[in-house]
């Protein structure tokens, strides 16, 4: 165990110390990598600008609406396909082809319908969400046990009692689970459309400082949002770990997958 | 396909076959979206009728611009592909052939796998400029993630009673390697490699979208360009098509080869 850290800490130690002396010997120009401390240095500075608390509420604001809108939209549409073996046959390939479509070029359509404000990325958000949340959902209702059911039915379950007691807490791991998924892609999407067309937000800002060659602030800023989205991703893992602990934990990379 | 294995009960009323269903709900989305924009209950200016749209697509399919288009993705997806097979598997073999080096980096690889890798593209930009290197190298980043993972779970994941008819047959350490390790591991490393190969084309479309060069993506963000919605919807349409088509074509390739 104390090997692996020490294997951690090393590579960790190593790469930020090549990262400072490739940008300080001049062995690659300080516009392409500015060394290290430069970059933890604008992070600082970040953290005491106006603009930059405005960039982070606009983003949080459009990733959180559009997760919810996505997630309300995906955990129904689940329901409705996943209740008939034949109809989730017809909708399974069509909701999977669909799912590994670039959604970022639907973004002109969202424009098109919400403008180029905050409304079109959280579109952008929403859309991105649907799809892991639907596969997961679905898959997750298709795999109730059925003698957990007929187990529940012979017992005398009334309908309520079928969804909350069986199907609910059989499904909520997995739902869960597609759900932290969703919200992760939903970040990527709002984020990334952002780059494209905005006036606010982290993306659009990192790619206005890439174009005002301010590139030590760039490298901080793209820091910040992968250490944001790293905190959000392993807090709501905790969450579903602590709702879900009577559960066997799915695998972690089945989760992340397809 | 056809066959409708159904539990007997509520199955009375007979079902047409899953496709052609399939295909009905497809044409039925259509139909209603054509009559809603024709009878006015949704704004041409946003959607154009499909009658429209896919006769555009259908032009757009034969022009010569779209198949340079496609080609220049799938040049991008390929040699990104090849660059990520190459350091995803010797990277992964790395890290099951060091355990200590691969109980400390597989976290810190799945972790990566899930971060929004995409959005490290400005910095790509820097580096390599606004070029399809740029694009190749980002895309090939992402797919070289689950390669590595699928390929380390591969090797360790070999069951060890294999590995003991090796150890009795007293094979060599190569031949253990080639006939036994390689085969057994084979269909989970396939299983990343088509992951892998996946998530670069996504990439690849997405920062064409973006960076509005190159091929597919470039595609749509230059019809989105026009304010022609017929000309933007055939875009989207042809790239969701493309797209499938590709995934598709790798579902096949993954069977053929697991074969």
């Amino acid at each position: 165990m104390n090997r692996i850290l020490a294997i951690r800490l090393g590579t960790v130690v190593l790469f930020l110390a090549i990262w400072e002396l490739a940008g300080r010997s001049g062995l690659v120009p300080r516009e392409i990598l500015p060394p290290a401390s430069e970059v933890f240095a604008q992070i600082i500075a970040l953290f005491g600008s106006d603009n930059f608390w405005a960039d982070v509420t606009a983003s949080l604001y459009e990733i959180l609406v559009g997760f919810v809108v996505g997630s309300l939209l995906g955990l129904s549409f689940a329901a409705l396909i996943a209740t008939s073996d034949y109809v989730y046959r017809i909708f399974e390939p069509l909701i999977y082809y669909l799912g590994a479509v670039p959604k970022i070029i639907l973004f002109p359509i969202l424009i098109l319908f919400l403008g180029t404000g905050l409304q079109s990325k959280m579109g952008m958000a929403a859309v991105t969400a649907f799809f892991p949340i639907v596969v997961n959902t679905a898959l997750a209702i298709r795999e109730v046990n059925p003698i957990h059911v007929r187990a529940a039915r012979a017992l005398g379950a009334s309908r309520a009692q079928l969804y909350s007691k069986v199907y609910v807490p059989s499904i909520v791991g997995p739902v869960l689970s597609g759900m932290r998924l969703g919200l992760g892609v939903a970040i990527t999407g709002a984020l990334l459309a952002e780059t494209a067309v905005a006036q606010v937000g982290l993306g659009f800002r990192a790619v206005e400082l890439y174009s005002q060659l301010r590139i030590a602030e760039m490298y901080a800023l793209i820091l910040l949002i992968f250490i944001g989205a790293a905190l959000v991703n392993v807090g709501i893992g905790r969450l579903i770990q602590r709702t879900t602990h009577y559960q066997q934990q799915e695998t972690r990379a089945g989760a992340s997958v397809t | 396909m056809s066959g409708d294995r159904h539990k007997g009960r509520g199955s009375r009323v007979p079902t047409p076959p899953v496709w052609l269903a399939r295909t009905l709900v497809v044409v039925c989305f259509l139909a209603l979206l054509e009559a809603a924009v024709r009878g006015g209950l949704v704004s041409k200016f946003f959607v154009p009728p499909p009658s429209e749209f896919l006769a555009q697509v259908a032009r757009d399919l034969v022009n010569w611009q779209f198949l340079v288009y496609t080609g220049i993705t799938l040049y991008e997806t390929g040699v990104a592909f090849m660059l990520a097979l190459a350091i995803g598997v010797a990277f992964g073999f790395l890290l099951w052939r060091v355990k200590p080096l691969g109980e400390a980096y597989d976290p810190l690889v799945a972790g990566l796998f899930s971060s929004p890798i995409v959005l490290l593209y400005p910095i790509f930009l820097v580096v390599f400029g606004r070029t399809p290197l740029a694009i190749i190298a980002l895309a090939s980043l992402f797919g070289v993630l689950p390669i590595i993972l699928f390929t380390r779970q591969a090797l360790a994941g070999v069951s060890p009673i294999l590995l003991r008819v090796g150890a009795s047959l007293n094979l060599s350490r190569w031949a253990n390697f080639r006939y036994i390790m390689l085969p057994a591991a084979a269909p989970t490393i396939f299983t990343g490699l088509r992951i892998g190969l996946t998530y670069i084309l996504i990439v690849v479309v997405a920062m064409e979208f973006v960076l509005q060069i190159g091929g597919l993506g470039n595609l749509v963000s230059e019809t989105s360009l026009m304010f022609r919605a017929d000309e933007l919807y055939s875009g989207v349409t042809l790239v969701v098509l493309m797209s499938a088509a590709f995934i598709f074509l790798i579902y096949r390739a993954e069977g053929m080869v697991r074969r």
